[in-house]
């Protein structure tokens, strides 16, 4: 009884946390401009697609350098229901989401039976091959010169209501029994099956469930941008992902969360001081800023893995009862941020309220 | 015939690309035991080099060709000591090294738009482009020296490999990094100077493709990825893997342009690495390795 009352009372929350942000998300959108509602937007898109190669790449050990090409499918499926099979918005997407799981399946049931560094390039490969389908089945998808006239549905609360339940759903995954064998995975793989962790299982069911996720915000990007071309979804953008997951930490999710933060708002900041400095003369200044980030951006990431591979938070979560025990009491000395326990187990399970958005 | 003979020519020309730059990633991963991501940015680099001597008029052709060898063969060597040996000697995981290699790629490419310029730009004309008829095929001079090149640098890296004392010390530290170092063999010295030669090699093939083709700062990503897949395709760690992998995507490449679909074609390297990897994981050439507890 007390467990069901628990799980009740979890949903209840869970509940009223989607209903706050709904709330506060059509709030913004009504108050605030469109610029910074526009990154809001994107912060909150960019958030989904790193929790999802997170769990995969931070939480199994996989690493799956095909991301993009799975936000390419649920981006299309999305785009082409609503827009050729005249599916309303929500179905659409939630069939996004699978399809793209489907083919995650369909990918990793061959390829995670492969040892470490090659599942990297054959996910590589599969996400190639997917470019290349979409760009010559030109009929359907409009090919390379790409997909025009998506309805407009990713608005800010949509985008953020996503995020909170991608959150909560991954947050209770990895802290379940099924979470704890992915860790299992990517700790120590021989080890695992050693303790009947069944790897390749855990390997897959990783890899759908993250590939899910990225569908689903590969659907919002396109109902967000109202237009889809096959090289939107290039390696690049895998490695965008990769790097708020390296930036937050390998196996945190409100990691993640702070590193789409940080790689959506700096180009926003390099771009608009360039504005600035160019609206006050300083055009070789504003020149250097604008081209500036994206050497900045690589430049962070190489600095990052040489100084602290662990990331900023490492595989810390960042929650509100760390944060009250750090900051509450001026003048004392910090404990430290996660609850006390075994280096490496995640946190308790009652403890999911963490920072939400 | 006449056709078919012209493919296969093809394919031999663009396979020779490949195979030399897949000889790089064999070699690296034999020693260090990782894909390095930033293998195909030496090629860039490489290309960029001659590019910039032969424009600017500070070297004829010949020269730069060289000065970009040993110079991407030092770059090369440089990311090795300072992006992937800091970490090697930290004892980081193989993961954190193939991160690193991703930010180095980012890195040169990102600088490359940045600093020098984002155009493709032609290389300037250095030898004849009026194409020879041999046998019926139509070939331009630069494939003789592709193939030429390629040949020439694949019987090089054998004999170097298999019959002086340096080459013989990488053989070793790829088998058993320990007991290479136990019988006095340098290791961080010999790691280096795989790094050499597989930028030396890659910067090869990337004044030959830029030559080809164009030069641009994306021009090492999709070559090193089909060529990675080569490496892999042929059994990774094994040399000549490398170069039978690197021509039979080079053949299946251009036979599969030529006779089914030219659309499709940057998808066929992949598709047969993933059949290769699921028939044969270890590559063709490769040999299974048991992991240990």
């Amino acid at each position: 009884m007390a467990a069901k009352s628990s799980f009740v009372r979890r949903i209840g929350v869970f509940a009223v946390e989607v209903a706050v942000v709904w709330v506060v998300g059509t709030l913004f959108k009504n108050l605030l401009p469109a610029y910074p509602v526009g990154v809001m937007t994107v912060l909150c898109i960019n958030a989904v697609l790193a929790l999802s190669w997170n769990l995969v790449s931070g939480f199994t050990g996989q690493f799956s350098l095909g991301h993009a090409g799975f936000m390419a499918v649920g981006a299309y499926t999305s785009a082409l229901l609503m827009m050729k099979a005249k599916w309303p918005f929500l179905p659409a997407f939630v069939a996004a989401g699978l399809f793209s799981a489907f083919v995650g399946f369909l990918v990793g049931f061959p390829s995670l039976r492969l040892a470490g560094d090659y599942l990297s390039v054959v996910t590589l490969g599969f996400m190639y091959i997917i470019t290349a389908i979409l760009n010559n089945t030109t009929d359907l998808t409009g090919g390379g010169l790409g997909l025009p006239g998506i309805p407009y549905k990713t608005t800010l609360p949509v985008a953020c209501v996503t995020l909170v339940i991608t959150l909560w759903i991954l947050s209770n995954l990895v802290h379940s029994k099924q979470g704890r064998c992915f860790v299992a995975v990517k700790e120590d793989e021989i080890a695992a099956q050693s303790v009947g962790v069944d790897t390749t299982h855990y390997k897959i069911l990783a890899f759908i469930i993250s590939s899910f996720f990225a569908g689903l915000g590969g659907a919002m990007t396109g109902h967000y941008m109202m237009y889809l071309r096959p090289d939107i979804f290039s390696y690049l953008k895998t490695v965008e992902s990769v790097s708020m997951v390296i930036l937050g930490g390998l196996g945190s999710l409100t990691g993640s969360i702070l590193g789409a933060v940080f790689i959506t708002v700096l180009p926003e900041i390099f771009r608009n001081l360039a504005t600035l400095f160019g609206g006050m003369g300083m055009v070789a200044a504003a020149n250097f800023l604008r081209r500036g980030w994206m050497v900045f951006y690589a430049v962070m990431f190489l600095a990052i893995m040489l100084a602290r591979p662990q990331g900023l938070l490492g595989r810390k979560e960042l929650t509100w009862e760390g944060v009250r025990k750090r900051f509450g009491r001026f003048g004392r000395k910090a404990p430290p941020t996660v609850f006390p326990g075994p280096p490496d187990a995640v946190q308790p399970p009652n403890s999911s309220e963490g920072v939400k958005a | 015939m006449r056709q078919l003979m012209q493919q296969l020519w093809n394919g031999l020309a663009i396979g020779s690309v490949y195979s030399l730059v897949a000889v790089g990633y064999t070699l690296v991963f034999g020693v260090l035991k990782f894909i390095n991501f930033a293998h195909g940015s030496v090629l860039t680099v490489g290309a960029y080099i001659a590019l910039y001597s032969v424009l600017r008029h500070w070297l004829p052709f010949p020269l730069a060709f060289g000065l970009s060898l040993v110079l991407s063969g030092f770059f090369a060597m440089q990311t090795e000591q300072r992006a992937y040996r800091p970490l090697r000697l930290k004892g980081a995981p193989k993961l954190n090294l193939l991160i690193t290699s991703i930010g180095v790629s980012l890195l040169v490419e990102n600088f490359l738009v940045v600093f020098v310029s984002a155009d493709f730009q032609p290389f300037p004309r250095v030898m004849s482009t009026t194409p020879l008829t041999v046998a019926g095929m139509m070939i331009p001079p630069n494939d003789f020296l592709l193939v030429g090149t390629g040949l020439a640098l694949m019987f090089a890296l054998s004999y170097f490999v298999n019959f002086t004392l340096t080459g013989l010390s990488i053989k070793a530290v790829a088998l058993d990094r320990d007991a290479a170092a136990l019988m006095g063999i340098n290791t961080d010295k010999t790691i280096s100077l795989t790094f050499f030669i597989a930028g030396l090699m890659a910067s090869a093939a990337g004044v030959l493709i830029g030559m080809k083709f164009n030069v641009n700062p994306y021009l090492g990503g999709l070559f090193g990825l089909k060529s990675f897949a080569a490496a892999v395709v042929g059994g990774i760690g094994s040399v000549q893997g490398a170069y039978l992998g690197g021509y039979l995507i080079g053949f299946l490449e251009t036979l599969g342009a030529g006779y089914v679909s030219s659309n499709y074609k940057d998808g066929i390297a992949f598709v047969l690495l993933v059949l290769v990897l699921l028939f044969k994981p270890s590559g063709l050439l490769g040999k299974g390795t048991q992991e240990k507890v």
